[in-house]
């Protein structure tokens, strides 16, 4: 048992945890609370790794699934009571331009806040569809919504990032 | 993805590859650590059930039965009949002239 989460750790490490860190990262924007949310993820990993039955594919939902959730449990922590996760997206497009390098192009960060304007489940679609090339089977696996409603929802967000950068002159 | 021209995916943040190879180590191996922690904590507390179980088990299984045998005298139909009578009367069937018993003569 202990073996086997050791083994599936490692795995995930060395294949997703790469991906795992910017995915969390494009989310939470900071650093710091990326690193804190993916140690919690492979926290979850290591210790649900029992309950873990399935293939190569699904390893990556479920890791991906398991850091979403961190992700947003920790932007959660920021709002007030009662308040959506969608109400921290000034916040957030504030944070992109403190964390940016700063040599960073500016059509980078504009499109980064861009992408934080979008309301939190179209950003996470967009986010796997468009960064990490996810197909829509994938996504529907990891958020729990339908391939429809995802492709719906990425056709919105793609509409919202280029009103954006038009109104923002790029 | 051909939707925003020029942009690509390049991030406007300056951690390199190597650096965040270096977190991903540095998390896996205190998530180990953690995991390892979590899981002895909570096979002691495991244990700690248990044995409480095992006391609960004993104690139901020495107190009530040695209750009851304390009770049941008071139940019997003899201490029922004598807790009835009072004191003078159970003094008279102690103390039965056993000689005054007509159906003896």
């Amino acid at each position: 048992m202990n073996q086997d989460a050791n083994a599936i750790l490692q795995q995930v490490a060395s294949r997703y945890g790469n991906r795992l860190y910017w995915h969390i990262r494009r989310l939470v924007v900071s650093h710091d609370d990326a690193e804190d949310a993916l140690q919690e993820t492979f926290i979850k990993v290591f210790t649900r790794s029992g309950s873990f039955k399935g293939d190569d594919s699904s390893l990556e939902a479920w890791c991906y699934r398991i850091a979403t959730n961190e992700a947003l449990q920790l932007l959660r922590k920021r709002v007030h009571l009662f308040q959506s996760l969608d109400s921290l997206s000034g916040e957030l497009s504030d944070l992109v331009v403190t964390e940016s390098a700063p040599d960073a192009d500016r059509s980078a960060v504009l499109f980064q806040q861009a992408i934080m304007q979008l309301p939190t489940q179209q950003r996470v679609a967009f986010n796997l569809r468009y960064y990490d090339e996810l197909s829509y089977a994938q996504i529907a696996e990891i958020t729990g919504k339908s391939e429809n409603s995802l492709r719906t929802n990425y056709h919105y967000a793609v509409e919202k990032i280029k009103d954006y950068l038009k109104e923002h002159a790029i | 993805m051909k939707e925003f021209g020029n942009i690509n995916t390049e991030l406007p943040y300056k951690e390199s590859k190597s650096y965040v190879d270096a977190i991903v180590e540095k998390s896996m191996e205190t998530a180990r650590l953690h995991g390892r922690v979590e899981r002895k904590m909570n096979r002691n507390l495991v244990y700690s059930l248990a044995g409480v179980a095992a006391a609960a088990a004993i104690v139901l299984a020495v107190v009530i039965p040695s209750g009851r045998k304390t009770l049941q005298p008071e139940s019997s139909p003899i201490e029922m009949f004598l807790a009835s009578i009072s004191d003078s009367e159970a003094a008279m069937i102690v103390d039965w002239p056993i000689e005054d018993i007509p159906e003896y003569y």
